[in-house]
């Protein structure tokens, strides 16, 4: 599946607007080095819901890893892509 | 959907969590002299195949107290890890009973392993408060974990509510109430603002159950 990093930063976006209606202008304005949990205001059971979505979106699986080793778009991007390499 | 899964009568993977049971049990009834109240006809139906069971937290026992409960079905209780380092850690992780989980750092691996046990048909009994609320029997805030849990894995939600025992001889009384099926009344991925929702009537689903249970 070929995919580069500006795709898979637009589908990230895409699921959590159609996951969080109410901060869609918030989550329009999404860049790698948006922070999940302080810029995005996402908590534990939200980022695991977008980890749920981002598997089937990209019909990945996440290995074993902590919510809190995710700090930015980036780093959720970076791990999407070394999984689809 | 949820298939009933007949539970093995034997299982040398739950060897040891059937022994407690079984020489736990006479001790138990004796001391605890359970009694169990369902709010409705649909609640009273036994809970077969897989399942989510949230509960109030008061205490260290109320895995033991679950157990006596719902009697006719084995569980697996959701910890924190911590615990698994406690004296009772080993024997409980022995008896297999226990699915740890990284409160601070909660991770998909521990996730899967509920969603995975709750798919198999087993019972997995969770406190949505995520610690022991309290002492005064106050319920705390409920997080929303639990329903991802029941979404992903497409089982149902049973609330359950201990009641406080102000003694060590009280008898233990129990209420449980309807199973809340997440998947069928709010599809397969609902929205943030679903989710806490869903949530807050879980706990008003607790809250009933609390005041039903000051009636018996």
């Amino acid at each position: 599946m070929a995919v580069n990093r500006s795709d898979i930063i637009e589908k990230l976006k895409e699921i959590l607007v159609s996951a969080d209606e109410s901060n869609r202008s918030k989550l329009a304005g999404i860049t790698e080095q948006s922070d999940l949990f302080t810029d995005l205001g996402l908590n534990s059971v939200n980022m695991l819901y977008m980890v749920i979505a981002t598997e089937e979106v990209f019909n990945i699986r996440f290995d074993d890893v902590g919510m809190n080793e995710f700090r930015t778009v980036g780093d959720v991007a970076s791990y999407i892509e070394g999984k689809l390499k | 959907m949820n298939k009933p899964k007949k539970a093995k009568l034997f299982s040398l993977r739950c060897l040891l969590m059937d022994i407690m049971r079984l020489f736990g049990a006479l001790p138990g009834l004796i001391w605890l002299r359970p009694k169990i109240c369902c709010t409705s006809k649909k609640a009273k139906r036994r809970i077969r195949g897989g399942a989510l069971v949230i509960s109030n937290h008061n205490g260290f026992l109320d895995p033991a107290f679950s157990m006596f409960v719902i009697w006719y079905r084995r569980q697996y209780f959701v910890c924190h890890k911590e615990f698994l380092e406690t004296k009772a850690g080993p024997f409980m992780r022995a008896a297999g009973a226990c699915i740890p989980i990284d409160a601070k750092n909660f991770n998909i691996g521990s996730f899967r392993q509920i969603t995975d046990s709750l798919k198999e048909g087993k019972l997995v009994v969770l406190f949505p408060e995520g610690h022991i609320n309290d002492g005064s029997g106050k319920m705390g805030e409920f997080k929303s974990g639990m329903v991802l849990i029941s979404m992903q894995s497409k089982r149902p939600i049973v609330p359950m509510y201990l009641k406080p025992r102000p003694h060590w001889y009280s008898r233990l009384k129990a209420v449980i109430g309807e199973p809340v099926d997440i998947t069928e009344l709010y599809g397969d991925m609902p929205a943030f603002s679903k989710i806490e929702e869903i949530t807050k009537l879980l706990r008003q689903r607790e809250e009933f159950l609390e005041e039903y249970a000051k009636t018996i």
